[in-house]
């Protein structure tokens, strides 16, 4: 083959807009862009769904706060929030209510154990709280970290290919060369452009989701104490009341 | 938390990402088509800088130029030197035939032979009107024989048949003088008839020469023609239609070879032995033509320094000048002596040792330290 020929016939032959590199890419390489480009939706998915969560939440925290220590009485909220299914503040307020009722309802009066209880529950909730915050957030960080290797695999192998063909043509004229080389290095850059944004979303939402747990935390701590010290209240009365009523 | 296929307002992230990397991708397909293609690359020019005084004095080639092609082999230098351009085509044009001037022309080729001579051309020379005059005066003189010729035979005649009569008449009383007579006439006739055939072939003769002649003069008036304007000749070279023959060289590029200069690079310089030796044997000639002006008699003097243009044979190609001279009224007297001396020299004699680093010593400063008279 005539090297001239082949000079000219090289920018015919390749296409060099975006669905030019990819149509004229191998079949893995086509499959690690393909596959990069769905994480990419999947991740901004993910970062879409988490900032509107998570600001619902601290909102939802805010308002919870506000109407928790307006000296509204617990039992009220309680009676509001029950019967819907509560998330965050309100959710750990309505476990540890709950379990008090339950402290009460029954026949036999346990206030012994009651603050370890409530504390048990609290830790449970804070923990689904928190985990459901979590959720989905692994994939940001899986996918920013295998993100290039990804996209690298794509770019060794359309490089592979690359150097396969110009071995089979025995011309090395950088026309030839170049077109593989640029759609081998678009597997890279679909890799990159998955991986980066992931990589600061996951940071950013991660510690986002400590500042929501330890604000839950924070509640449920105080509010431990408080019931704790209803509890305590009650028992020293209760002790009395019996005698008295005996 | 499945990824939900329907648009869920508190969890809309599929979509809007779905969304906004299919503009995404919109954006960069009719952004990122056309491709920025390299300007074109300027080759850079390698640039030496070198001072006037390099520049006066380099004879340098191109360090990696090619060698010069050898000239073709001669053995000894050519009677006709043939200097051709570089595109001349190695093939010579033959030159137009031309007509030897003793050749004969035919009336058919020649406009100008074709001219009958008698309307005689304007342009006749002498020699041709010499010719002329002279077959015409040999025509007359033949005429002029014939008719003599012919006037004698009349005569001849007359008298043959006047002496008939007379014989008739006078009858037969002299026979013998009859016979006489008629002997004697016969006689005569036979010596007119003899002349007049020798007459006749002389006419002959000269006719022919004339016409030898006439044919001779009319070939070489021919040649003459012939040899100043040829007009067959200028036909045939106008007629030619061949091309030229050389359009000049071409190639890729224009050859700009630089010749290979010599080895050292820059002219010879004197040694700074050979600059002492040389200053020294110019103010020993100095010293020669110095006479000491009475103010430097005596006490110190402040040596100057004078500038001296020498010619490449030694004389001066420009006056010299005083470069530095003491402060002194007496410094200035010994300077201005200095330069008068050289002036008086005129001509200095350099050795011929000194000749190839002539460059070096065309301008020298010699400091000039007045002997002691």
């Amino acid at each position: 083959m005539n090297p001239a020929d082949v000079a000219q016939a090289a920018p015919v032959a390749h296409d060099l807009s975006l669905l030019g590199l990819f149509w004229q890419a191998h079949f893995v390489v086509k499959l690690v862009m393909i596959g990069l480009l769905a994480a990419s939706v999947w991740c901004w998915a993910i970062i879409v769904d988490k900032t509107l969560l998570y600001s619902r939440t601290k909102r939802a925290m805010d308002r919870f706060e506000d109407v928790f220590w307006s000296g509204q009485s617990l039992e009220e909220l309680f009676r509001n929030l029950q019967s819907r299914p509560a998330t965050g503040l309100a959710a750990v307020f309505v476990a540890a209510m709950r379990e008090w009722k339950r402290s009460f309802e029954g026949s036999g009066r346990s206030f012994q154990t009651l603050p370890q209880r409530i504390d048990k529950v609290l830790d449970v909730t804070i923990q689904r709280e928190v985990e459901r915050l979590n959720a989905r957030l692994t994939v940001l960080a899986s996918i920013g970290s295998a993100g290039p290797y990804i996209g690298l695999f794509g770019t060794v192998v359309g490089i592979m290919n690359s150097f396969t063909s110009i071995a089979a043509s025995k011309n090395t004229s950088l026309a030839v060369v170049a077109p593989g080389i640029a759609e081998a290095l678009f597997a890279t850059a679909i890799g990159l452009f998955a991986a980066i944004p992931a990589v600061l979303a996951y940071n950013k939402l991660n510690s986002e989701v400590g500042k929501l747990q330890s604000r839950l935390e924070g509640f449920a701590d105080e509010f431990s104490a408080i019931l704790s010290r209803q509890v305590d209240e009650r028992i020293g009365h209760a002790g009395r009341s019996p005698a008295n009523a005996a | 938390m499945a990824l939900t296929w329907k648009f869920n307002t508190s969890e809309p992230g599929f979509w809007v990402s779905g969304v906004a990397h299919a503009a995404l991708l919109a954006a960069a397909m009719v952004g990122l088509s056309s491709v920025a293609e390299f300007p074109e690359a300027q080759e850079g020019i390698p640039v030496e800088v070198i001072t006037d005084a390099q520049l006066s004095q380099i004879t340098r080639g191109e360090t990696n130029a090619k060698a010069p092609q050898p000239k073709p082999r001669a053995e000894r230098v050519a009677d006709k030197a043939e200097l051709k351009d570089p595109g001349e085509d190695k093939r010579d044009a033959p030159a137009p035939p031309k007509r030897p001037a003793e050749m004969k022309v035919a009336d058919k080729e020649e406009p100008v032979a074709a001219q009958p001579p008698p309307p005689a051309p304007p342009t006749r020379s002498q020699e041709d009107k010499a010719a002329e005059a002279k077959a015409e005066a040999e025509k007359k003189m033949i005429e002029k024989a014939e008719a003599e010729a012919i006037e004698k035979a009349k005569a001849a005649e007359k008298a043959k048949v006047e002496a008939e009569a007379k014989a008739k008449t006078e009858a037969e009383a002299k026979a013998k003088a009859e016979a006489e007579a008629k002997k004697i006439a016969e006689a005569k006739a036979k010596a007119e008839a003899e002349a007049k055939a020798k007459a006749e072939a002389e006419a002959k003769k000269l006719a022919e020469a004339k016409v030898k002649e006439e044919a001779e003069a009319k070939a070489r008036k021919e040649a003459q023609v012939a040899k100043k304007l040829d007009m067959g000749d200028l036909k045939q070279f106008l007629d030619t239609k061949d091309k030229h023959q050389s359009t000049g060289s071409t190639g890729a590029e224009v050859q700009k070879t630089a010749s290979l200069g010599t080895a050292t690079g820059s002219a010879a310089k004197l040694t700074p032995s050979l600059r002492d030796a040389l200053i020294g044997l110019l103010v020993s000639q100095i010293e020669r033509c110095y006479s000491a002006p009475i103010a430097a008699s005596g006490g110190q003097v402040t040596a100057p320094i004078l500038d001296i243009r020498l010619n490449q044979d030694g004389s001066l190609s420009t006056d010299p000048r005083i470069l530095q001279a003491g402060s002194t009224s007496t410094d200035r007297a010994v300077a201005d002596a200095a330069v008068r001396a050289i002036r008086k020299c005129r001509q200095f004699e350099i050795p011929a040792k000194f000749v190839p680093y002539y460059a070096d010593w065309k301008v020298l400063n010699v400091q000039f330290d007045p002997p002691l008279s």
